[in-house]
């Protein structure tokens, strides 16, 4: 018998109690771990990227054009390591529905760009050989069954090919992972020279050069340089870096930070309040028995300890288990979420915030009964019954 | 006998509730705890609401818009101008003085510079013909005036201004090689067009590499009916590789395909946190039927039957969820009624939209507050009519 | 004997905790008749209480029969039970048990909603109930605002309000100082000489036993003396 014993009986003695509690800490720290954890698979393409890796796009609007000779003549600037260039397709497989992100791109200069993009070398080969090749992100490999060889039809919502039609045909080249930022394992790239050979309007023209430098250091001035280079042109060009381009991307969509802070503070404000008025409750019930257990000897620090660790010990559990759920949804429904979320999943990030928080959440609501546990005289006690 | 018993009902109800005030601050943090869930539940629902009616508010049925076969949205559809020559001649538009009332226009997504963050986001500038503004029926300028046609001039949508800088009535800003002067800003209601640019097209053309390319063809239906006889000369002419749809087809079509993630993300979300509130009012009613103990047995002793007993324990639990609920559809109204924000639709432009409460919307997340009552109550109301007498008679 | 109120036959309460079966009371025969004032006394665990409960049909006996007017009781579902307690039995606890947030008007008037009388005779019936026990001018009042014995006496308009014949009474002065206690009892005679109740107290209180007609020890559920008072 020690207090860890008494912290136990005393979370067991209602049984249904603790346990209601435990699961309003499950609900919001289950909150906890799938928000953050696909607020963090969001913005990982801002924090991922190289920080040697620029993109340049039209000024107006990265939507708009330029024109195809851009990719050579950036490759030309002092400090620029590798170049591609690429544009959108509006690419769709079968059903407009079934849309696909996918851009046309020079092959040699992608892979070159792209260092952390994974392909056999014998995938490598057959998409640097075959001009109607296609190479496939894992997570869209997977969702549509192809396979490497495979020949697939697909379409574009915005291009025609020359007798009308709006598909093209493709074989497979290869299927690739990106494991330093799994979102583009959600992408398709087709070749450029196939692109500019087919297609009845937009020839020669590209939404994006891509590139690296040879050194952070340089970017600056390799940015001015090139927008220098093209200013009072009729496609002038704004070149940022990789991160903060896909940051201003990510933006577009809505402050989604902001939307998971604001349900995040109302779930825990909502939890904190229910578990600490509970745990006064607790504490107000056994007054009597923190009366004796003074008499015999108990010190308040001591009374003060036994319910903090009996709120820690509470909240450290629920989060524990609210973690293990949100773990275990997120793994089950790993193909619902590659679409909207590729490489969301629980990590070490996640963990160690939830116990902070639950340290934090234990504190809050052990705090206020365990200080009346300190200040409970033993006349009060006693006399109430 | 039924009057008497729901008369019983409203005295041992009456009770429930007047003995509250023993239990505040357990009662309270429920009551907090619903009011945050229904908050959250109704700012994702007004959010959403809002979105949709920006878009599907704004088409009218007899406007017709014609696409490319095959484009979903505008930004994908191209259409000739040959193809718009052949339009002007299709029957089923309206003319005036022989003219047909009839817009054909190009559609170019430009950069705005956000007033919350300083990033850019893609606007919409769209060069319109010369009917183009006399098509869109409930536009208003409400500063300045119309653009002129073959001048850089823009007219900016009041929610245009609202969320990005350098709009505001009389700004010039750049835009590839040309300034552009705004000289007008329009409303409409709040639906999807207060956050396009409006140029003429020829303009736009132009300053855009894109002579005599358009993307889509407004024209006025000489009658809504007319509609299907514009269709079927469309279809039947295989020089017009184009489709026909009512403005007001092609806009809830738009407002279907882009309620995205985070506008359902509401009821999954507020559901998750209801369990949590549930778990909540479960024990304030445990403990409301546990403090009320001696008091249950003693109306039972009385006479009282079971189901009083357990109509009063639940019509505690559900007051505490409505005055919850209400307080919540309150400060969500307050706060976010009206609050203006914007995502990208699938025409790869923002939306500016504003969140919308409406009364429907409230009772929908009233009603969850009411359920958690109900669920919450009714186990603790079920142990209320079944507390033995015997034993609770004589504690204090 | 057909002006009996109560009669046990054969009773037997027994009940089973922790695997060890205890018995209250076994083969108990009692006859109380209509307009008796008895008290039962003996000391803790004697099973006074539970013998109470078992003529209030809030308790269940094991064996036995409990006939109240020449009718079964012990065999009345829980509902019919309500009914019956509400018609015919008025309760008195020692912790007076009033609901806090009623004020003494209201708290008597409960037992009325279980009756089809309307607002009117509802509170006429109040009126009598408060006059009886001498607190008219406190109806309005909270428990709280009242002493141990006002809030007794309210407890004993409560009980009497709807017109039962048998009140039942749980030490209804073991928490009252001596004063309060006499008036309590005053009341509960005058009930009995004046208004034809039956009234069954128990208690610990010999002054309080010494008020009825006759008195019943039970020791180990046994009635060890009859002790016939006037």
């Amino acid at each position: 018998m020690n207090q860890a014993l008494l912290v136990a009986k005393n979370l067991g003695r209602r049984k249904l109690r603790t346990g209601l509690m435990l699961l309003a800490l499950l609900i919001a720290f289950f909150l906890y771990g799938c928000l953050e954890s696909f607020d963090r698979a969001f913005y990982a393409s801002q924090n991922s990227a190289a920080d040697n890796r620029l993109v340049s796009v039209n000024k107006v609007n990265f939507t708009l054009p330029l024109p195809i000779s851009y990719g050579a003549q950036i490759g030309l600037v002092p400090g620029v390591s590798a170049v591609s260039y690429q544009s959108w397709f509006g690419g769709y497989y079968q059903d407009p529905r079934q849309f696909l992100i996918m851009f046309a791109s020079d092959p040699a200069g992608y892979l070159a760009v792209y260092p952390n993009l994974q392909v056999t070398p014998a995938e490598r080969t057959a998409w640097l050989a075959d001009r109607t090749g296609l190479l496939v992100g894992r997570t869209v490999a997977t969702k549509y069954h192809w396979h490497v060889g495979d020949h697939v039809p697909i379409s574009s919502n915005i291009y025609t090919r020359a007798k009308g039609s709006h598909t093209w045909d493709f074989t497979i080249s290869g299927i690739y992972s990106f494991p330093t930022d799994p979102a583009r394992e959600g992408q398709v790239i087709m070749r450029h020279d196939y692109f500019d050979e087919t297609v009845t309007f937009g020839r020669d023209t590209i939404n994006m050069v891509m590139f690296t430098t040879k050194s952070a250091a340089l970017n600056e001035a390799v940015i001015k340089r090139i927008d220098t280079q093209f200013a009072n042109s009729p496609y002038e060009t704004t070149t940022d870096t990789a991160a903060a381009f896909n940051r201003a991307f990510a933006s577009q969509l809505g402050n989604i930070a902001l939307i998971i802070r604001l349900v995040l503070i109302s779930a825990f404000a909502a939890i904190l309040l229910i578990v600490g008025n509970t745990m006064v409750m607790a504490v107000r019930e056994r007054t009597r028995e923190i009366g004796v257990l003074k008499t015999l000897g108990f010190s308040g620090t001591a009374i003060m300890m036994q319910i903090l660790a009996e709120s820690m010990l509470l909240s450290v559990t629920g989060a524990l288990l609210g973690l293990a759920v949100a773990g275990l949804l997120i793994t089950g429904l790993k193909d619902v979420i590659a679409g909207f979320a590729p490489g969301m999943h629980l990590a070490w990030q996640e963990v160690v915030g939830a116990l902070g928080w639950a340290v934090v959440l234990g504190l809050a609501t052990g705090g206020l009964p365990a200080w009346s546990g300190l200040k409970l005289r033993i006349a009060t006690a006693l006399g109430r019954i | 006998m039924m009057p008497r018993v729901l008369r019983q009902c409203a005295a041992l109800a009456r009770m429930n509730i007047l003995s509250i005030p023993q239990r505040i601050w357990m009662s309270v943090s429920t009551c907090f705890a619903i009011a945050l869930v229904v908050a959250v539940l109704l700012v994702f629902l007004a959010m959403g609401n809002g979105f949709k009616q920006a878009q599907s508010s704004a088409g009218a049925a007899d406007i017709a818009i014609v696409l490319r076969d095959g484009a979903q949205t505008e930004i994908s559809s191209t259409v000739s101008r040959e193809q718009v020559m052949l339009l002007e001649e299709a029957p089923g538009i309206a003319r005036a003085s022989g003219k047909p009332l009839l817009s054909a226009e190009l559609y170019v997504i430009v950069d705005g510079i956000r007033r919350s963050n300083g990033l850019k986001s893609n606007l919409p500038l769209r060069g319109l013909g010369v009917e183009g503004a006399a098509l869109r029926h409930n536009v208003r300028i409400v500063q300045g005036r119309m653009f002129r046609s073959g001048t850089n001039e823009l007219v900016v949508g009041q929610g245009v201004t609202r969320e990005f800088a350098g709009f505001d009535l009389g700004h010039t800003l750049r835009l590839g090689q040309t300034v552009w002067t705004v000289v007008g800003i329009f409303a409409d209601g709040g639906t999807v067009r207060e956050s396009e640019l409006w140029a003429d097209v020829g303009v736009v053309q132009s300053v855009f590499h894109r002579l005599n390319v358009f993307q889509t063809v407004r024209a006025r239906l000489a009658s809504p009916a007319a509609l299907a006889t514009l269709k079927s000369h469309v279809a039947n002419d295989p020089r017009l590789q184009l489709v026909v749809e009512s403005e007001a087809e092609y806009f809830s079509e738009q407002a279907k395909q882009s309620s995205g993630l985070i506008q359902n993300l509401g009821w999954p979300l507020a559901i998750i946190m209801a369990i949590g509130a549930l778990a909540g009012a479960l024990n304030t009613m445990y403990s409301s039927v546990a403090a009320r103990g001696t008091e249950i047995a003693t109306l039972r002793a009385i006479g009282f039957g079971g189901i009083p007993t357990f109509a009063g324990t639940l019509a505690e639990a559900l007051a505490l969820s409505i005055v919850g609920g209400l307080f919540g559809v309150l400060a969500a109204t307050v706060v976010f009624n009206g609050y203006s924000a914007s995502t990208l639709s699938s025409n790869f432009t923002q939306v500016i939209f504003t969140f919308k409460m409406t009364p429907a919307l409230c009772v929908r997340a009233l009603w969850l507050a009411i359920t958690i009552g109900l669920i919450g109550g009714i186990l603790p109301a079920i142990r209320a009519a079944r507390l033995p007498i015997v034993g609770m008679l004589g504690e204090q | 004997m057909t002006d009996c109120a109560f009669q046990l036959r054969h009773v037997s309460k027994r009940f089973t905790k922790a695997k060890e079966t205890i018995t209250i009371f076994e083969g108990l025969d009692l006859d109380i008749p209509a307009e008796d004032y008895v008290a039962i006394m003996g000391p803790s665990g004697s099973g006074k209480t539970t013998l109470l409960n078992v003529l209030g049909g809030i308790d269940q006996v094991t064996d036995g029969e409990v006939l109240f007017n020449g009718q079964r009781v012990d065999t009345l579902s829980e509902s019919q039970l309500a009914r019956w307690r509400a018609n015919n039995i008025g309760f008195i606890f020692q912790f007076y048990n009033l609901m806090p947030v009623l004020t003494a008007a209201q708290n008597v008037e409960l037992p009325l909603l279980l009756t089809s009388f309307n607002t009117a005779e509802r509170r006429r019936r109040v009126e009598i109930a408060l006059s009886l026990v001498n607190l008219s001018e406190r109806s309005g009042h909270y428990p709280r605002e009242l002493s141990g014995g006002q809030q007794q006496r309210v407890a004993i308009a409560r009980a009497i309000v709807s017109d039962p014949q048998v009140l039942l009474c749980d030490e209804p002065t073991g928490d009252l100082d001596r004063s309060s206690a006499d008036e309590v009892l005053k009341i509960l005679k005058l009930l009995n000489e004046e208004h034809g109740k039956t009234i069954i107290v128990v208690t610990h209180d010999p002054e309080a036993a010494a008020h009825a007609k006759r008195i019943l020890h039970l020791n180990k559920g046994v009635f060890v003396d009859r002790t016939v008072l006037t």
